[in-house]
This record gives C-alpha cells, structure tokens and sequence, in this order.
C-alpha cells in the first residue's frame, strides 16, 4: 500500500521537524491520500492540524528524482520575493527529520519514503489552468484589469529571474498559480530551474507542452539542453501573457486547458495566431509587436526581453486597475521557521552556553556569602550525592523511619486517581549504604498505561496495590528508582482466528521510575509476561 | 385579398437573399471568437477518452448516492463501465474498484446473487493492495438520515456482502487479534483490522468479530466518530453483540453507543 495512505488511514499525525502533518484525504475517495500528479512525481496535500495550515510534499518518482545537491541549492538561487515563496520555503527532507513520539505516526518504511521529498507551505492562489477552466466554462469573468496586473505580475517574476542569473524552465498553466485577491502571481514547481552554479541534469523536463517554442523539438524528442540557459522562460512569458489577456469562453483547450498546441508554434500564418495578434493589437501595439516577435524567433535570444513585456504592460491604462493593483501581505510563515531551525537550534544552545558561563560563578559567589550558607548547608551536602536508583541486592529500608530534611509534607507519597478523589498510598523505599548521609530523592508524579485490553489487570508496585483506571493507566508519585512490579492478567490462546481467555497469571518484574514521567508496560498475554517499553 | 397576398409573398421572396446576405456581413463585423476553427480540431483522443470516463463516472456515482433508488439503472452502467476501461492511473484504478463495488451493491439489491459477487470480487482486483474503499455517501451514519430502518438494514447488509467477496483479509484479521489481544497494542491492532476489512473476510462470524474490535481500536486511538460508523453497522447486522472486549472505558462507551442505536 502507498505509504501516503498507510500513514492517512493510522489517524496519526507524523512530526517533521518539529511540525506534525497528517495527509490530506482525497475530497471524494476515502482513505486515500490527496495527491496531483506531475511531471516529476506526485505532489501530496498536508495539513497541520494545529492551524489548518496546507502544505505539500513533493515525491518525486525514481526516474525523474534530480540529485540531492541540485533540489537543495534551488532555495538559495531564486529572488527573493513574493512570488518565488514556493522555492525559498521549501525544504528538502533526510529520513532524520522524522522523529517518533507518543500519539505520532513514525515508521522506518516513512522515513525512507520521505527522503529527498520536498516539504513547501501550500502557496494562496488557483493554478492558471484552474483559472481558465472556469473562465472557458463560464463561472468567472476575469476582469481586464485583473488580466493585465496578473500579466505584469508574470513579467516582473521573470525579470527578477533573469537579473538573479536563472530561469524557472517549465512556466505553464500548470506552474502558475493566480492569487485573485491580491492579482499577483506564485509560481511552482521547481525542480527544472537554470542557474549558472547548478549542472544540467539528463531527466530535467524541457517545458511543458503548449508553452515550449518549436525549436526544442517535437513531440517525438524534446532537446531539454536547449531550453537549459538564463532566458528559458521567455517564449513561455509571451504565452502566458497572451493567454491571461485573451483567455475567454470560445478558446481552445489543448494538454487540459492549454490555448495553443504545439504544432501551431512557428507557423507564422497560422489563423490562431494571426487572430491573437489582431486581439493583442486591440489592448495594445507594444503588446502585439512583442507577441509577433515571439512567435516569428528561432531561439530564446531573438524571444523579447522580458523587461519590454512588463514596460508595455505597464503602459496599459484600464479602469480599476489603480484599486486592484496587489499588495501582497505576507503572514507568519512557519515554512521559514522550519527551514531555519537548524540554524536557530545552534544559536539558541550558544545563548545558553553564554548563559551558563554567566551564572555558574554568580551562583558560587551567592552560595559563599556567609548568610546565605546556612540556608543552604543541608541540601548542598546532599546534593554532592545524589543516587536515585537503589541496588536490588542490598536490604529495603522504608523512608518513613529515617529524617528527610527538606521535604516538608511528611505524607507518603499518592497514587493519583484519575478524578483525583481515591488515593491510595505506595510506600517509598531506598538503600543507603552504612556511614553514608542519606541522598534526598524527592518523589515524583509518573503516569503509568498499561497495553491491555480487558477488565481484569492488577497491578502491585513493591506489594501495595495500585488502582487502575478504566482505562488501566494508573498516576502514582514515587521516588525514582527501581522497584518490583507484580501483573496479574488473564492470558489469552490464540489459535490463527480464534481468541480464547486463559488462566489467570501473576508475573513479577522490575520496574524503573527514572526521568521519564510515560511509563508504558507491555502485556504479552500469549506468553503470560510483561515488559517495561517507555515506547508505545 | 388573395392577390394581395401575392403580392406579400413574392415581395418576401425577393427580399429573403438580401436579408442572408445583411445578417452575414453584419456577422463580420462582430469581434470574432478567438479559436472557431480550432477549438473543435485537435482534441487529443486521449483526453476524449479520458473525458467520457470521466462523465460516465460521475453520473454512475451520484446516482449511487441513493443506490437503494436507482439500482436498477445502475446494474447495466456499472457493469458496462467496469466491462470496457481499464485502468491506467492510480485515481481511475480507485475509480473502477468504486464503480465495481456500485455493480456489486446494485446486483444484490436485485437479488442477483452471482453477478454481485462477481463484481464484488472484482472491485478487489484494480487497486495494487487489493483493498477496496465504499464511497463515503456509504458511511452508515448518512445512510441513517432519511431512510426507514428496512432501507438502512438492507444497504448495510448490501455493504457487509460486498466485504466477504474476498477473504485476502483473514491474514491480517490473524495478525490484528495477536496485537490486540496478545500484546495489547491497539494501533498495531487497528491498523490490521482495518486492512481486514478493507481486503475482504468471507465468514460472517469474523466479520462481526472485525467490526466490534476494530470500532474498539478507533474509540481507543481517540477516533470516535469512525468507531460510531462501523459499531453502527454491526449493531444493524447484530443487534446484541458480545460487548466483552476492550478496558472498561471502552466497553462502557460502545454500551452506550448501543443504547443510543438500539432499533
């Protein structure tokens, strides 16, 4: 089974770097992890149920997966702004970054599944072929002004890439999403970018049909090494922009929504594109000179600046356009809080080094002030020798007979009800070894679940009986440190199908109560045994 | 009078011609569509296929929303469905095994007992883990909203034949019981149990056994509301199950849960 689904149906959320993230089901088809499927893998929906936030998880399937060094330097080539989130918040995942916990999805087959998989914050906004599926079937009438800001929002992306030295390599209606609020765009998958550091890769995709110039080939063979230079994005800008000007109910659809096929490109009499240029030419002649240059070039060197798209387009006077021009407002992005954690991480334990260093002499010179030692005197003789756990070998002593300095409540130690109202008392013992001052251990709260599924368990800690809940967890308060635990339970046979109750069967064991407060006891029912895991 | 409508009707005849040609030239001078020609030219006949799969799909499935309504219009167009595609994504596999199990469901509600198992068994067959998944309009507590008891027992039962189709699932059933009862561990536990049921168990006496552990794991992993919708279905197949499983809080809640079920 899919591990996306196997991870969706376990009801569990898995904690990625500190995050926890659940699958998101599939809209129609339960227990079935939402996923869109690409060119280079599937790209699966998340949440984090905390806040409802989307992410996606990019899987790249074996045959396109790029090399570890190019998906993880494309963060750090792209501009920084706006429209480029998608690329500067992604992080690429190690099966490290995966960590087990209570009540957390973890296994070794996820973390394997999610190395070299790309976790992104889900970017606001429909892609473009989204968009003009309802525009072609009537639900949304984009406005011009909408239209041209998106245009521009488009150029301005692409000038921004070309000044950094790298192209996207795969615009499309696929790659661009549409932000209708802010009339700005985002643009996606990236794992086909140009940059002048990265090496060119075999399987990098040449583009996608309907926005690839004719000179990369054709159906049978695409020449992605062509498409592999700084102005990779220019014949596709010119594509896109007229599209987004022109897109209305009568047109075409290739490639699921696309407005131009591939055998139209370089066909400078092509009805289609003479039929364009006349409708570009109605907005404007910058425009339809720009788009006629595109259609008639024999490379991306003859294709339009970009700059020139956006001063045309800049040039477009429309009506509303003044009130919808987007400002983009960027909220908190834990996406940036994640990817940075490795570094803050590092910083934080230098501040409390610093700390430390600070405060270890201040504490000496408090703890030398003659007023200040007799308050302390006891304790700091004590504390030199400080053994919780006690030897088994040597003889029990019950606490209550011997003095414990600070402690001020004198009560033995609770065992905690769930409702707080039953308590029952468990005696707390220790070793002391002869002529040694006694350590001071101070009791301590631990919740105790026990993996077993019927009504009749019975829990003994050093011969005191422990009431168990309904749900058989038990809170006690003891001191840490090694006690006998007896188990009554029923054993079970189990025969393939058949479940039949056994005998009843006390086993004792060996607890230990140390720093972790989750004790969790594993019943092995066939067997008649148990076991202290700490794990669930 | 006569000659006057003569008159009318030749006058009409000889104006028809030029009325055509004023409508046409009118037409010119109205802003063209940009893609007449073309729009209609390069349809890939894939994405043709793929569309039609897509429709008929959809129809067969919403009318499948009310399966106990149309299952009689439903049996030909499921089984046609299932008889002609076949499955080239993991979406349309999903979607073959969900249109299968419409053909099955619709051929037991007709009481054609070979055929719904024939295509009960083949909806296993599409997706790679063998598993099938019911359409979440099946989920037993949407069921309840509307329908009259009879209707509810019939479609859960409908459900419940479809689960035996196959019994790919008795290993996990196996695997789920020692998890469960040997050591305790209830994800481990639900996780098989829900792959049991999702993989088919042909007797009857394990499924129940399925239903009323697996609605234990769910309650104990902290998901009610799915362990509501499957104690639901076992209460509708049997209403007095042995409520002897699970820790006291569990079997507390699914006695309540038949309280508030009890029919």
């Amino acid at each position: 089974m899919e591990i996306a689904n196997v991870w969706l149906q376990s009801g569990l959320p898995a904690l990625i770097r500190g995050v926890k993230l659940v699958p998101k089901q599939h809209p129609r088809f339960k227990n079935l992890a939402y996923y869109e499927e690409g060119k280079q893998g599937r790209a699966f929906h998340l949440v984090q149920p905390s806040n409802k936030r989307e992410w996606i998880l990019k899987k790249f399937t074996s045959e396109m997966q790029p090399e570890r060094s190019y998906v993880v330097s494309v963060r750090s080539l792209v501009p920084k702004s706006i429209c480029f989130q998608a690329a500067s918040k992604r992080i690429v995942l190690t099966p490290e970054d995966i960590k087990p916990g209570e009540g957390i999805y973890s296994s070794g087959e996820l973390s394997k599944w999610l190395d070299g998989t790309i976790l992104m914050p889900k970017m606001p906004g429909t892609s473009w072929q989204n968009v003009s599926k309802e525009i072609r079937s009537g639900a949304l009438d984009l406005s011009m002004s909408k239209r041209v800001s998106f245009a521009r929002s488009l150029a301005e992306a692409v000038v921004e890439m070309e000044q950094e030295g790298c192209a996207h390599r795969d615009l499309s209606h696929e790659s661009v999403l549409l932000d209708l609020q802010e009339n700005i765009v985002y643009l996606i998958d990236w794992d086909s970018l140009f940059h002048g550091t990265l090496y060119y890769f075999k399987n990098t995709p040449a583009g996608s049909q309907g926005y690839m110039p004719q000179w990369l080939g054709d159906q049978n063979k695409w020449d992605s090494r062509k498409s592999w230079n700084r102005k990779g994005d220019r014949f596709a800008l010119a594509i896109l922009i007229s599209e987004f000007l022109l897109m209305n109910q009568e047109s075409p659809s290739f490639y699921d929504g696309a407005m131009y096929s591939q055998e139209m490109f370089g066909n400078t009499q092509h009805p289609f594109f003479l039929k364009v240029s006349e409708s570009l030419g109605r907005i404007s002649e910058s425009l339809h000179d720009l788009f006629r240059q595109t259609w008639n070039s024999t490379s991306y060197d003859d294709c339009p600046d970009p700059l020139k798209w956006k001063e045309a387009l800049e040039e477009i006077k429309v009506e509303e356009s003044a009130s919808e021009q987007g400002k983009a407002i960027l909220e908190f992005d834990e996406g940036e809080e994640i990817a940075s954690s490795e570094s803050s991480s590092s910083s934080s334990k230098a501040y409390w080094l610093l700390l430390l260093l600070a405060l270890v002499p201040l504490a000496i010179w408090f703890l030398n002030q003659p007023e200040n030692q007799r308050f302390f005197s006891t304790s700091s003789a004590n504390s030199q020798k400080n053994e919780p756990v006690r030897k088994n070998s040597e003889p029990l002593q019950v606490i209550k007979n011997e003095p414990v300095p600070v402690v001020k409540n004198t009560e033995p130690p609770q065992v905690l009800q769930p409702d707080n109202t039953k308590t029952e008392l468990v005696p707390v013992t220790q070793v002391n070894s002869p002529g040694t001052p006694s350590p001071i251990v101070m009791p301590q709260k631990y919740l105790i679940k026990v993996m077993y599924v019927d009504t009749d368990l019975k829990m003994k800690i050093d011969g005191q009986e422990i009431l168990l809940n309904k749900n058989n967890t038990a809170e006690v308060q003891i001191k840490p440190g090694i006690y006998g635990m007896e188990m009554t339970f029923s054993k079970v046979i189990l025969e393939r199908e058949t479940v039949k109750k056994g005998s009843s069967v006390t086993s004792e064991a060996q607890i230990t109560f140390d720093k972790n407060e989750n004790i969790i006891i594993q019943i092995n029912r066939s067997e008649g045994t148990w076991q202290q895991t700490n794990t669930p | 009078m006569a000659t006057n409508q003569y008159a009318v009707k030749i006058l009409f005849l000889l104006l028809l011609p030029f009325l055509l040609t004023g409508c046409k030239s009118s037409k010119k001078t109205q802003e063209q569509p940009l893609t007449q020609e073309i729009s209609t030219k390069e349809q890939p006949l894939e994405s043709i296929e793929d569309s039609s799969f897509e429709l008929e799909y959809e129809n067969i499935y919403q009318k499948a929303v009310e399966i106990e309504k149309n299952y009689e219009t439903l049996k030909p167009r499921a089984e046609k469905f299932v008889d002609s595609y076949f499955p080239k994504t993991q979406i349309q596999k999903h979607k073959l095994m969900t249109v299968a199990l419409i053909a099955g469901g619709s051929n037991y509600l007709l009481s054609n007992m070979s055929n719904a198992k024939f295509y009960g068994t083949k909806a296993y067959e599409y997706k790679e883990d063998k598993s099938i998944a019911f359409p979440v309009e099946w989920e037993s507590i949407r069921w309840r909203q509307g329908r009259d008891t009879n209707i509810l027992k019939k479609l859960i039962y409908m459900k419940d034949f479809l689960r035996s189709c196959s019994n790919a699932g008795f290993d996990a059933f196996c695997k789920a019981n020692e998890a469960f009862f040997g050591k305790g561990q209830v994800l481990d536990a639900m996780h098989e149990y829900q792959n049991a049921m999702q993989w088919g168990l042909e007797k009857e006496s394990l499924r129940q056994e399925c239903y009323l552990r697996l609605a234990a794991c769910f309650y104990k992993a902290g998901r009610k509301e799915e362990c509501e919708k499957l104690f639901l279905e076992l209460l509708i197949i049997e209403p007095n199950p042995n409520l002897t499983i699970g820790d006291q809080e569990t079997r507390e809640y699914l006695n309540e849960l038949k309280e508030k079920y009890s029919l």
